[in-house]
């Protein structure tokens, strides 16, 4: 730890420069694009399918003299409810999303630091919630939407998903890594529940949250059955039911198909690559106060 | 020396929690591809052809626009969009130098008129096809003021079963629902299906009379039709005439053998000077559909007893010389070199890959389902090197059997009044009248299930355009109504071909070396399943 600027992650791994550190260096970027390139395969060639036109035997790659870039105007013109499923998605997304973070965040504080009876009982039911298969509470949970007639709405795509045993689990164990004595001197200072968990567990707990934002954002984004089953009406579906409008499967033709995936995984990937970055800078900053 | 380990807390936790993430990802974006364990596959043979709307039905959809215009305010775009097919169609049948017409444009459903009994239908169609279901539905609410289908687009028919089948538990049904071919039993067994054959009894209807037999059959169990056929389609072999012609092959020969099959195979490869092929004989994928249909054409059963016909079906007895000489047939092509196997068909993206190769000529022979025939021929014209031929499923000498049919039917349920049942059924008689079975045949390439369609104009202008048509409704015609053809019901269907193209890749692979061994570990795989379903049905 002989640096004196701010150390990065990669640095504090390799306390000697030198040769070798250069080397790992240039190994690890060769191994990062490697993996790059495999991550972003896939979707340069469904761009690559999207540009093909109408087509029954695509190619690898597109005929660059003639690329048919109407396939992505085509499927907003075929199925106007496209952009409705765009937002639907954003807002069903978004509200579990935060509903999470709040309801995560309190329960993993009251498990991690605060005393009472029955806690360990607490932790372990919702721990134990973890491993019922999701297949079996669907049936259940349905029939609670129906009854409230919760049908094509935002309440029925949400509410269910509002708290989650991961995000508790993963905000409490991360809570626990963090020093006690911060709490103690908190308190102290005359410092209440709510004042600490807000002004300074939560600020430093930017990566976990980060880390739960996006996870759960990414898995209410991909959700496929839940829609499908609450959902009738067109305009109330979401992006993952709406795209397969434009799937045939005796004969497949990609073109809208992928224009249609590639449209609707544009909004992920964004909140993917701003939340990294994100979740970096959190480090970081826990990482110094520490 | 604490910050250190901080730090290193941290990091460890990021890594974690990137893992977390990267699977959570991986996780979700299998279940958005596939849509779960139970309908990862796409079972069912008869789907959608790509089809541009031609003729009536364009003209349909105009109406249907017009009147929609008139009873609500739909808004002007709607309106515009619909018009555009007669145009798109209009080229697209300009001639062989016009390519397949992309425009497909959405059909919106008229709204409800004030006073009419509201009916709840569920299809499991999409693309083209779900826009021709759609302007049927338009014309059938336009036709009269007493019912109203809402038609309620599921996007497959694997989502279609599986959220009927939770929807149970909610009481909260269609009153007409689009179920796959092998779909019949567990239909049957959600005892809230109110069989056809009641309504037509009731009416003294001679109905049945004019269904085309082998699909009249397919869906009569017990000597009850259960649900009214919709969209029916059967397999057949599409070949290169061009390739057949090339090599002295006949190209009008309708039925081959086995033997015949691999010599013409042979005949049809060309290899470059690596013994690389360029064109093989046969591409194919393991496809549980073609497996069925081979036995039928060896009249071999594939349950017992009587493939469920009578009485339940107790267990899969695919496991039979039927069988394994299919495979040994597949695993001779590839092993002589004149033949390909593009993978496992089921879930997954290899009947894309077959339909290429045989479109662009790199394969001369194929195995698929009729409901292709045009998307076959306008990526053939894309090509412009194969014309494309249509003749029976292959069969070894002697066998006498012939096809099962594939596709839909549209179930009606108890759900709702009398008055919604009754609407229900008069929305499926209306279905299958002549006109709208000719139309709907005409406009996507699945069977009419109406011999009286095959006298409407437009079928005839059909089958006069795609004469290949005809060989498709020859072979089934030709098919002799026997419990093996009649195909099998049993609950557990969509398991049993997950097992049957297993079995087909392990032996095709190589890694059991004995076909009667690769079908029998799936046979009592598929055993286990049926024995556990029904076993819940006492």
């Amino acid at each position: 730890m002989s640096t004196s600027n701010a150390p990065t992650l990669h640095e504090l791994d390799a306390p000697q420069p030198g040769v070798g550190a250069v080397l790992r260096n240039g190994l690890l970027y060769v191994v990062l694009g490697f993996v790059a390139l495999l991550v972003v395969l896939p979707l340069l060639f469904a761009l690559s399918l999207a540009l093909q036109g109408p087509t029954l035997s695509p190619s690898l790659l597109p005929d660059f003299g003639k690329l048919d870039w109407s396939s992505f105007g085509q499927v907003f013109r075929e199925e106007p409810n496209l952009s409705r499923w765009i937002v639907n998605s954003f807002v069903v997304s978004v509200v579990v999303t935060l509903g999470q973070l709040v309801t995560s965040a309190l329960a993993a504080y009251a498990l991690a630091l605060m005393k009472f009876r029955g806690k360990i009982v607490f932790f372990f039911f919702f721990l134990g919630t973890l491993m019922i298969p999701w297949e079996s509470t669907i049936i259940p949970n349905y029939l609670t939407i129906t009854r409230l007639g919760w049908k094509d709405s935002y309440q029925g795509l949400i509410v269910p998903f509002l708290a989650g045993g991961f995000g508790i689990f993963l905000l409490r164990q991360y809570f626990l890594t963090l020093p006690y004595d911060l709490y103690e001197a908190a308190v102290l200072d005359g410092c209440g529940h709510g004042r600490f968990l807000w002004s300074i567990l939560l600020p430093l707990s930017r990566p976990a949250l980060g880390t739960l934002a996006v996870y759960t954002f990414l898995n209410s984004w991909n959700q496929y059955y839940w829609p499908l089953l609450v959902v009738d009406s067109p305009e109330w579906r979401t992006t993952q039911i709406g795209i397969t409008a434009f799937r045939s499967s005796e004969i497949t033709v990609y073109n809208l198909q992928m224009a249609a995936t590639i449209i609707v995984m544009l909004p992920t990937l964004i909140l993917l690559v701003l939340g990294q970055r994100q979740l970096v800078r959190g480090l970081t900053a826990g990482a110094l106060k520490g | 020396m604490k910050q250190l380990n901080m730090s290193r807390q941290i990091s460890v936790f990021l890594l974690f929690s990137l893992l977390t993430i990267m699977l959570g990802a991986c996780g979700s974006s299998v279940a958005t591809n596939s849509t779960g364990p139970t309908v990862a596959a796409n079972p069912s043979a008869a789907d959608n052809a790509p089809t541009t709307s031609t003729g009536a039905m364009s003209a349909a959809a105009t109406s249907a626009a017009a009147t929609s215009a008139a009873v609500t305010s739909a808004p002007a775009t709607s309106m515009a969009a619909t018009s555009a097919p007669a145009t798109s169609v209009a080229a697209a049948s300009a001639g062989p130098t016009s390519k397949p017409a992309p425009t497909l444009t959405p059909v919106p459903l008229i709204a409800q008129p004030a006073g009419s009994t509201k009916i709840t239908f569920w299809y499991g169609l999409t693309g083209a096809n779900g826009n021709i279901i759609r302007t049927l539905v338009n014309k059938y609410n336009s036709s009269q003021s007493k019912y109203y289908v809402e038609a309620i687009q599921q996007p497959d028919y694997d989502a279609t079963i599986t959220k009927f089948n939770t929807s149970l538990a909610g009481g909260d049904l269609p009153n007409v629902v689009q179920v796959y071919d092998i779909g019949t039993q567990r239909m049957i067994d959600t005892k809230r299906i109110l069989p056809v054959q009641n309504f037509i009894d009731q009416e003294k209807l001679t109905l049945v009379n004019d269904l085309e037999p082998a699909v009249a059959r397919y869906y009569t169990i017990g000597g009850k039709l259960y649900s009214m056929p919709f969209n029916s389609s059967a397999p057949v072999m599409y070949y290169d005439r061009n390739a057949f012609k090339e090599v002295g092959l006949d190209p009008e020969k309708k039925i081959w053998t086995y033997d015949e099959l691999l010599d013409a195979a042979k005949k049809l490869t060309k290899k470059d000077a690596s013994g690389k092929i360029i064109r093989s004989g046969i591409d194919f994928t393991l496809y549980s559909w073609i497996f069925e249909q081979e036995l039928a054409t060896q009249s071999a059963l594939f349950a017992d007893p009587t493939n469920g016909r009578e009485s339940r079906a107790t267990k899969v007895v695919f496991n039979n010389d039927a069988g394994a000489k299919w495979l040994a047939f597949l695993k001779q092509t590839v092993d002589q070199g004149i033949g390909r196997n593009i993978g496992r068909d089921s879930g997954t993206t290899n009947g894309a890959v077959r339909d290429a190769n045989f479109v662009k000529g790199d394969a001369a022979i194929t195995f698929n389902s009729i409901a292709a025939l045009r998307g076959y021929i306008n990526g053939a014209k894309t090509s412009g090197k194969v014309d494309v031929g249509v003749a029976y499923l292959p069969r070894p000498a002697g066998a006498k059997g012939g096809v099962i049919i594939g596709g839909a039917s549209l179930w009606i349920t108890d759900q709702g009044t009398a008055a919604q049942q009754a609407g229900a059924w008069d929305f499926v008689k209306w279905t299958s009248s002549a006109e709208v079975q000719a139309s709907w045949s005409s406009n996507t390439g699945y069977y009419p299930i109406r011999k009286a369609a095959y006298d409407v104009q437009v079928m005839k202008d059909t089958l006069a355009k795609y004469p290949q048509f005809g060989v498709a409704v020859e072979q089934l015609r030709a098919t002799e109504a026997t419990f093996p053809t009649q195909g099998a019901v049993f609950g557990t269907f969509l398991q049993t071909r997950l097992a049957i193209e297993a079995a087909m890749e392990q032996f095709m692979t190589g890694k059991v070396a004995d076909a009667k061994a690769a079908l029998n570990d799936a046979a009592s795989k598929s055993n286990d399943a049926l024995d556990e379903y029904n076993s819940t049905q006492k």
